[in-house]
């Protein structure tokens, strides 16, 4: 008779580094977009109102700067931790799963920046506004960047199947 | 997404071999254990080169150790 021995879940054996740099990903957009969402919150509400929140008002042009330069920081570090080191194999299954991946984060993008064009027209047009202010061009090109690293990270754990052992 | 659904006696290729874990095939064919392990659960069919690597592996043929069950067309006569 045969026993089945289950080893506890190995983070280093389990997982490539493809994968860890998804979870990075995703986890620390999550962190910076619920902070973003606090100080939002914070700033509209009558308790600390205050434009000038810890120096970092979101209504304020800089404010959004500093926000979406965390996701650019964010997706630069996930790079560099999770890069692939000498012994780490990326054989023809991860190439797949990372090819079939990048067209879904370019459907998304598309997607996403096919709505923020729409919500655009739909917002000025009716203020009788022809041009959106420069401004604008930073949040939609960070927000297309976030929109395809994070379709990218979610098609990389479905294809890897959230990481299980499939044993 | 594919609906063909190929077959395969890894598992039991492996047990024939001397109880071969699937780290050792996995390093024998060049690929990450992971790679042996959705191949042998048939969620993922090897391109032709890693079919035919495994074969070699267990020093048998492809067929052997792959089968397609799937709905094959007919070869086409263009007489």
């Amino acid at each position: 008779m045969t026993r089945t021995v289950y080893e506890p879940f190995n983070w280093e054996k389990t997982m490539n580094f493809l994968q860890k740099k998804a979870y990075f990903t995703l986890v620390a957009f999550a962190i910076n977009l619920i902070a973003g969402g606090v100080i939002v919150a914070v700033l509209s509400t009558d308790g600390p109102r205050n434009p000038e929140f810890l120096g970092l008002g979101v209504n304020q042009i800089r404010g959004y700067g500093l926000w979406q330069a965390v996701f650019l920081v964010i997706i630069v570090l996930g790079d560099f931790l999770f890069r692939k080191r000498a012994g780490d194999i990326l054989d023809e299954r991860d190439r797949v799963i990372g090819g079939k991946a990048t067209q879904w984060a370019m459907t998304a993008f598309w997607i996403a920046f096919g709505v923020a064009c729409a919500g655009l027209i739909l917002t000025l047009a009716p203020l009788k506004i022809a041009l959106p202010a420069v401004w604008v061009i930073g949040p939609l090109i960070v927000g297309g960047l976030v929109v395809f690293t994070s379709a990218y990270s979610v098609a990389v754990l479905v294809q890897y199947g959230y990481g299980k052992r499939n044993e | 997404m594919n609906k063909d659904h190929i077959a395969n006696t890894i598992r039991r290729f492996r047990f024939d071999h001397g109880e071969m874990t699937q780290q050792q095939l996995a390093e024998i064919v060049g690929v990450r254990r992971q790679t042996i392990i959705a191949i042998e659960a048939g969620k993922y069919s090897p391109s032709l080169p890693l079919a035919f690597r495994i074969a070699r592996a267990f020093n048998t043929t492809v067929e052997e150790v792959f089968q397609y069950n799937g709905n094959a067309a007919p070869p086409r006569k263009d007489s």
